[in-house]
């Protein structure tokens, strides 16, 4: 019996182990939201979860900074709504070179343009996330559970989609939405900031993967 | 990560010294071309420093839209450059003999221009174009030589394939009034193109040491 309880506790301690040796490898942050008391769980309405390019957007220009792996990378990120539900999305140097553009018609991925260092299969799916996530095309019928935060009183949406789980965080003074989150799991995998919001749009986005060595930041010029 | 931030770099120092613009409708090519490029090394000779104002546009042909930019260029004999963008962002390039220092808002980065190959031949572009030697550089690039009544106008298409994948060619604009620098621009294989013009360009105006000292 002794020889048994051993040999689970060596079990378990392995397996203890294991996770915190995965937990690090991954370098993934946990997403953990104790602090979220659920309100309700029902059906989105249209136009109830909104991005910040919606409808009235036309277009916008960023200082842009990006990190990937141990390399920066500053220039201006132009954003700009064209007709048919198309999205382009251009990155350029300060002195203009262009480093990548994209197009997004309603939720399909166009590469028009990218420069090898950043033509590699996992960082252009990223980005692609990324910008999905900004843009939140498709958010309608869709069943959300909705809380509230117990600290901030901020309220919160949660929606999934195949196995992935975005957390909208809605600022409860202004109505604006302050944070996007997306988990696979228990992970955090992309956490997007909005602060600084002028005119309903906001002035700093940042961009962060717990993941994988990619940050951007942008700035606004002029919207 | 084949192409780094160094050759980035090497784009951008490129990108500041060579000009272009205009229709080329009206350019006819250059009868006496070794004549055009003593008189240019002649007034490189005697240019110690330029001080001038830029207006840059980058122009997105797909989109119909021109990010517009603007700020000062100081250039000092040998190899003291500042180029520096006011407009619409800050942005600060110093190129101060063999050191390189960038500062984007509160990023500042220093890069040793001898301890690299690519700095090396940035150095190369840099006092070949001030002193004209860059249009004797046609091992890297093809040139071609035009005029009309109030430019001279060099088109440089570079041979490597690295290069091309930045830029199909670089055009070069000198005023024929002083044989300076007046306009560049930075043609992308979409028709994408940067455009940098030169104004209020004053020539050997004193500049103090201190404008080409980092931060």
């Amino acid at each position: 019996m002794k020889k048994y309880l051993i040999k689970h506790s060596m079990i378990y301690k392995n397996l203890i182990k294991s996770l915190i040796i995965i937990l690090l490898l991954s370098s993934c942050s946990i997403s953990f939201h104790g602090n979220l008391q659920r309100i309700e769980k029902r059906q989105l309405n249209s136009g109830e979860l909104k991005s910040v390019f919606n409808d009235g957007f036309n277009k916008v220009l960023f200082k842009a900074r990006i990190q990937l792996y141990n390399k920066y990378f500053s220039g201006l990120l132009f954003i700009k709504s064209i007709e048919n539900n198309t999205i382009r999305i251009v990155f350029v140097t300060e002195i203009g070179i262009k480093i990548f553009e994209f197009e997004f018609i309603n939720n399909d991925f166009n590469v028009h343009y990218c420069l090898e260092m950043f033509n590699k299969k996992v960082i252009l799916k990223t980005l692609e996330k990324d910008i999905k996530l900004l843009l939140m095309n498709n958010l309608v019928d869709e069943k959300v559970k909705i809380f509230e935060d117990k600290k901030s009183k901020n309220k919160v949406y949660k929606l999934k989609k195949n196995g992935q789980s975005n957390y909208y965080f809605i600022d409860k003074e202004t109505g604006n939405l302050i944070k996007i989150e997306n988990s696979s799991g228990i992970f955090r995998k992309v956490i997007i900031e909005l602060n600084d919001y002028k005119d309903g749009f906001p002035n700093k986005i940042n961009i962060v993967h717990p993941g994988i060595k990619l940050n951007i930041q942008l700035k606004l010029i002029e919207s | 990560m084949k192409i780094n931030s160094k050759l980035f770099f090497t784009l951008s120092v490129l990108s500041f010294y060579c000009f272009s613009s205009f229709s080329q409708s009206s350019y006819k090519a250059i009868e006496d071309i070794s004549l055009f490029k003593s008189n240019l090394a002649e007034m490189s000779r005697k240019t110690n420093t330029i001080k001038s104002d830029f207006i840059q546009e980058k122009n997105l042909s797909f989109l119909s839209e021109k990010i517009i930019s603007k700020g000062l260029f100081y250039f000092k004999k040998e190899n003291k450059i500042r180029w520096q963008y006011t407009e619409p962002f800050d942005y600060l390039i110093i190129i101060n003999d063999d050191k390189i220092f960038i500062k984007d808002e509160d990023k500042e980065s220093k890069y040793d221009m001898g301890s690299n190959k690519i700095f090396n031949e940035i150095n190369k572009i840099i006092t070949g174009c001030v002193q004209g030697e860059i249009l004797n550089n046609d091992k890297d690039y093809k040139i071609e030589y035009y005029e009309n009544d109030n430019f001279y106008y060099v088109k440089l298409t570079p041979y490597s394939d690295k290069m091309k994948e930045f830029l199909s060619n670089i055009d070069i604009y000198f005023d024929k009034k002083d044989l300076s620098v007046s306009k560049l621009e930075m043609i992308e294989l979409s028709g994408d193109y940067t455009k940098i013009e030169f104004l209020n360009k004053k020539l050997n105006e004193e500049i103090p040491d201190k404008t080409f000292n980092d931060l």
